[in-house]
């Protein structure tokens, strides 16, 4: 494959990751905002999606590139960028289909990490950054979410004890509609910056750019409305195992965890401290049913989820590496294209066999586990009827 | 592994993070029960002007910590 085809290759997996990215994180978002009915699922996943463009546009300080204090920045080269996009891409349709809220950063960082062992061994990956910037941030973003989420959903029920259950629910229900679109506008501004970042490296290791070159304004758009696209899609099945899987969310838990969202991921931006958004979605929403009256939370999901965490980044690792290892094994064309068909056939077998028990806008609030024991929701839960 | 982590940041994200969602969800929740004793039929007029005054500065400080969100946004 000539450099520059192999140039476009990367850079339309970036976008397609970009556009994964976008359906999988949906969930932190919207999820309580749907499951309490804030808004209509439709709805609230047209503004998040629209949001997350706006949020693209806000900030041209691109400073992310690629999996930065994770790998040796020199030793990157397009086919190691390209085969890290698969391996995250492999990792985000598979937790997307078990509906597994996982982190999309984790997976890109894990799928070019493993690229990278392949392409020049363990010596070329800075281990001090993956625990530093991944291993530990991953345990601190849900357990700070949880402990945080908690408290204020008890002390929210106790200020509110004796209000209307009226005033309660819709002011409820209003806050949760703002806190949703600031964490949409995060989560443009954070996540489609990382894929343009990505694409702005494989160009620059090109020499289609200078190192000291701005990214052009077309990365920018492609990469925003990508996201956009990715996350009006849904990641329906994700938003269920948020939204109804860990708790019954009544608006004030849905209000207290989406508040603590948003304080958590505006602080951690603020002191450049990385923290997984899906981690703190997740943790946010299990700390709410903790501070319920009922302390009812469905641990053995939740510690499938954290299970899930922990094995993101060796998984897309893996994934990266069997990529990057055709490369080796049939040569840059023979091993860019059967890591395309590979990808692409996993793609459809899991689209298929996801419409087999398919979940959207239309079922996505119906109740978790048949058989499973119903959690009650607290009493200011009335149903509001909204437009699907 | 305590050389690589950044443990004070993570400190400093977890109080503040802490406060500010605790403060956003306290003037949400004090805002709502202002607005529930201001809609109360039997609340005396002295009452409902306090509910309504307290309603105010609830939503007062809430577009203060939005604004600090947008400009966290935005700065970055």
């Amino acid at each position: 494959v000539h450099n520059s085809v192999l140039l476009a290759l990367v850079v339309g997996v970036a976008i397609a990751f970009d556009f994964t990215n976008g359906f999988h994180d949906t969930a932190n978002a919207v999820a309580p905002t749907v499951a309490t009915r804030a808004l209509g699922p439709r709805t609230a996943v047209a503004l998040s999606a629209v949001l997350n463009v706006v949020g693209a546009f806000l900030s041209l300080k691109v400073a992310a590139t690629i999996a930065s204090g994770i790998v040796q920045q020199g030793s990157i080269v397009l086919a190691v960028v390209f085969a890290g996009l698969i391996g995250a891409i492999f990792w985000n349709v598979t937790t997307w289909y078990f509906g597994i809220p996982s982190s999309s950063s984790h997976a890109l960082i894990g799928g070019v990490t493993g690229a990278m062992i392949a392409h020049a061994g363990g010596a070329a990956v800075l281990w001090g950054g993956i625990v530093g910037k991944v291993v530990v941030p991953s345990i601190c973003a849900p357990a700070f979410a949880l402990g945080i989420c908690a408290l204020a959903t008890a002390m929210s029920r106790r200020l509110t004890q004796n209000s209307s259950t009226r005033a309660k629910s819709h002011s409820m229900r209003v806050g949760q509609i703002g806190s949703s679109a600031l964490l949409s506008l995060a989560h443009g501004t954070n996540d489609a910056q990382k894929t343009m970042g990505v694409i702005t490296l494989a160009l620059i290791a090109n020499g289609t750019l200078s190192a000291s070159a701005a990214t052009p304004k077309w990365v920018i758009v492609v990469c925003g409305l990508a996201m956009g696209m990715g996350t009006f899609i849904g990641g329906w099945r994700i938003i269920r195992t948020m939204g109804q899987g860990f708790t019954a969310l009544s608006p004030t838990q849905g209000f207290a965890a989406q508040v603590t969202s948003s304080a958590v991921i505006l602080t951690s931006s603020h002191f450049g401290i990385p923290l997984s958004t899906t981690g703190v979605a997740a943790g946010s929403i299990v700390g709410s049913g903790v501070g319920s009256a009922k302390r009812r939370v469905r641990w053995t999901l939740a510690g499938r989820v954290a299970t899930a965490w922990l094995i993101t980044l060796p998984a897309a690792a893996l994934c990266g590496a069997g990529v990057y290892g055709l490369t080796a094994l049939l040569g840059r064309t023979g091993g860019v294209i059967v890591g395309l068909v590979l990808l692409a056939l996993f793609c459809a077998v899991v689209f298929a066999r996801s419409r087999r028990d398919r979940i959207d806008a239309t079922n996505v609030n119906d109740r978790w586990g048949e058989h499973e024991e119903a959690f009650e929701k607290e009493t200011e839960s009335e149903p509001v009827k909204v437009k699907r | 592994v305590s050389q690589v982590v950044d443990w004070r940041g993570l400190g400093e994200v977890l109080a503040v993070s802490l406060a500010t969602g605790m403060v956003i969800v306290a003037l949400f929740s004090l805002g709502v029960k202002a607005l529930s004793l201001a809609e109360r039929r039997s609340a005396r007029p002295a009452e409902r002007v306090g509910a309504w005054t307290g309603l105010a500065l609830a939503g007062a400080g809430i577009v203060a910590v939005v604004t600090w969100g947008l400009v966290i946004i935005i700065a970055k």
